[in-house]
């Protein structure tokens, strides 16, 4: 088994999958349901940063604040045209319903940019080995840009107002709304700070591969896998959950299982990491259904 | 207890309808209807007296790779505008019928059940790949319709009754592929194919040409299609370390492909089938790195028919070969016809023996007992200054 290899995937997509989830677990935190069009703010995010840099020319660290901010936006607007007015629905009717606005989303990208994959252009260099670790420059700079936005993100639910109100909300948002709370702002921002990191992770999931109008339809499983691993509704425990799939999917791919069995070198087909996120998810709700880092509900 | 049965429902919920998402969308993104072009026949066909001849042709016009679907479509579209503008079939214009496969076997049966028990047509032209050949041909062949294969090559075509290929299948080009790569000196190898029936036709021909030969392939990988990372498979060939890599990937996979495998380290050349269905997203990844196996069109009849007919018609050149084969495939259709009339019966008894007197843009066709062509011509290509040329030998 190489180790360094099998940490590097895990690394990535850890970073990939973790930034993407954070989203997902507020909106289902504070919302109550699980919101099938995050995906598409992952594509989004990506297609934005591609028309403002590839498209209009701006240099690509001036495309993705925009496009970040662009995202969030629209997730904002969804959220006052759409979901604020099915506010008391039940969450089935909610999780229905984003998934039609995920489709309709994916088939206008695909008006506007068409079906074939695009590229972002950024050309990675591969980074000297260290203690086994082999990256490229790019990979380096997903794993720093997200650990940096979740430090600054912990630091606004940590020791901000907003935060806070966000974690009182997330709590009980009839509480929180009786101890003054405006808590359709906050729903606000928590539509803003999903869009904004659905948008980060598809921008780096693009520049690591390519850009496809499915793409965020790719992560759905694993990022559902990774909330409901962690703990769903909690943000901490989404960030944790990416790292324990990441860890788990590339671990059962690098483990070759024949010699271990002291037969023919055997191992599980790349194929199968997303059946490895799925088996992650049934056993986790079979065994654990709070998540790792979740609390036991009464 | 309600926050229980809560997590209960998301659980159901979500499982259910991310599994439909899944399955719906794992080969190829979400696909726009596209409307096919108006045919040149429909402008200026001097055989309009008699009730006109529906064919059916059924190809890629959306999904992961549409160049070599349009290809066919014009190639086929060609054909009938020089056969109807001679006087059709005795009298008699054909009319082309064209459906979109979206790179899908579900749509493509969808499609070809529509051209075959509502249009009636007796033949069906390019089928897209093998995963949509296949099913298909297994219901043509039910309902004795023809298909004229001009794209899809896994051997288990072969079984096909109702089937002729105008292009070679991959027991013949895998072979020479893996050959190929052994002779240009290297003797360890790992295939990379997409899991499908043309995928793992060429794995396990190229194994067979490579091992022949003298080399030894490490490791087999088929991958999933239309994947968003390809990582994990490209770690496995750097940790496999071989020489080469003999591949069918094709459209965006590949792209993905080259990049992904550069970053982890493994700069093996690749040795692949029918390189011009490739993206190459960045030139660099795949520059002196990719060589691949086409379906020959360097006679000069195939380059008139590139460089001035198809060029005449739609501005340009066919940027693959594609259109050469269905042209012929077609050409070939039409002359049988002529002689013994618009029925399957007609085709599959006849076609052969026509073969014999018609010199196709892609060189004279013969057909060996199970209606496939073995002498089909192919050109080595490798990708050069960001573009492929012909190999030098």
């Amino acid at each position: 088994m190489q180790v360094g290899p099998i940490l590097a995937n895990s690394l990535i997509w850890a970073a990939e999958l973790g930034v993407i989830s954070i989203g997902m677990s507020l909106v289902y935190g504070i919302l109550g349901f699980a919101n099938f069009a995050h995906g598409e703010f992952v594509t989004i995010g990506a297609y934005l940063t591609y028309a403002l840099h590839i498209g209009a020319g701006l240099p690509l660290l001036v495309g993705i604040p925009i496009a970040m901010l662009g995202t969030a936006l629209f997730a904002i607007l969804l959220d006052m045209g759409v979901f604020s007015r099915v506010r008391q629905a039940s969450a089935v009717s909610k999780m229905v319903l984003s998934v039609g606005i995920a489709m309709i989303i994916r088939s206008v990208i695909s008006i506007f940019f068409g079906t074939s994959a695009l590229q972002l252009g950024y050309r990675a260099q591969r980074l000297p080995e260290v203690a086994g670790l082999q990256l490229t420059d790019l990979q380096l700079i997903i794993i720093i840009a997200t650990l940096v936005s979740m430090v600054l993100f912990h630091l606004v639910l940590q020791q901000t107002k907003l935060g806070k109100a966000l974690r009182a909300t997330a709590d009980n948002s009839s509480l929180a709304e009786a101890k003054g709370i405006n808590t359709t702002s906050v729903i606000r921002w928590m539509w803003f700070f999903s869009g904004a990191f659905a948008a980060l992770g598809g921008i780096l999931l693009a520049l690591e591969t390519q850009l496809r109008p499915a793409l965020g339809l790719f992560v759905l499983m694993p990022m559902f896998a990774a909330v409901t691993v962690g703990g769903l509704g909690s943000v901490y425990g989404a960030v944790g959950g990416a790292i324990a799939l990441a860890v788990g999917q590339n671990l059962a791919l690098g483990i070759d299982y024949g010699s271990l069995l002291g037969f023919e070198p055997w191992r599980l087909r790349a194929g199968y990491k997303t059946g490895i996120a799925l088996i992650a998810l049934v056993a986790t709700l079979l065994i654990r259904p709070q998540g790792i880092f979740g609390r036991r509900g009464g | 207890m309600k926050k229980s049965r809560h997590l209960q429902g998301f659980a159901l919920s979500m499982l259910i309808i991310a599994g439909m998402g899944l399955a719906a969308c794992q080969a190829t993104g979400p696909v726009e209807e596209e409307e096919p072009a108006p045919t040149i026949e429909e402008e200026a066909a001097p055989a309009e007296a008699g009730e006109p001849i529906p064919i059916g042709v059924l190809s890629n016009l959306t999904g992961p790779e549409t160049t070599s679907g349009v290809d066919m479509v014009r190639g086929v579209e060609l054909a009938v505008a020089e056969l109807n503008a001679t006087g059709g079939i005795n009298g008699r214009p054909l009319k082309l019928i064209i459906e979109d496969a979206e790179y899908q076997p579900q749509l493509g049966v969808d499609a070809a059940h529509k051209l075959i028990d509502i249009n009636k047509v007796p033949v069906i032209l390019n089928v897209g790949g093998s995963g949509i050949m296949l099913p298909v041909g297994e219901y043509a062949g039910t309902q004795n319709v023809v298909l004229i294969n001009t794209g899809a090559s896994s051997p288990q075509l072969r079984d096909l009754p109702t089937l002729c290929s105008i292009v070679p299948l991959d027991d013949i080009v895998g072979k020479v592929l893996g050959q190929w790569a052994y002779d240009d000196g290297y003797r360890t190898a790992v295939t990379a194919v997409p899991n499908n029936p043309y995928g793992i036709g060429v794995q396990d021909n190229a194994t067979i040409g490579f091992e022949d030969a003298g080399g030894e392939v490490l490791e087999q990988i088929a991958y999933i299609e239309g994947e968003a990372d390809y990582r994990p498979d490209a770690q496995r060939i750097a940790d496999v370390g071989a020489d080469v890599v003999l591949s069918a990937t094709y459209g965006d996979d590949a792209n993905l492909f080259l990049k992904q495998t550069i970053e982890v380290g493994a700069d093996s050349p690749w040795y692949v089938t029918y390189p011009t269905i490739l993206n190459v997203g960045n030139p660099e990844d795949a520059n002196g790195r990719l060589f691949g196996l086409e379906p020959g069109w360097d006679l000069p009849e195939a380059q008139n028919f590139m460089n001035n007919i198809y060029a005449a018609e739609y501005g340009d050149p066919p940027s693959t070969p594609w259109a050469n084969y269905s042209y012929d495939g077609m050409m070939l259709v039409g002359l049988t016809m002529r002689q013994c009339g618009p029925t399957a019966d007609c085709l599959l008894e006849s076609m052969p023996e026509v073969a014999q007197t018609y010199d196709g843009v892609t060189g004279r066709i013969k057909f060996d007992e199970d209606c496939q062509r073995p002498n089909a011509p192919l050109v080595k290509m490798v990708y050069q200054n960001g573009e492929l040329k012909l190999a030098e030998d």
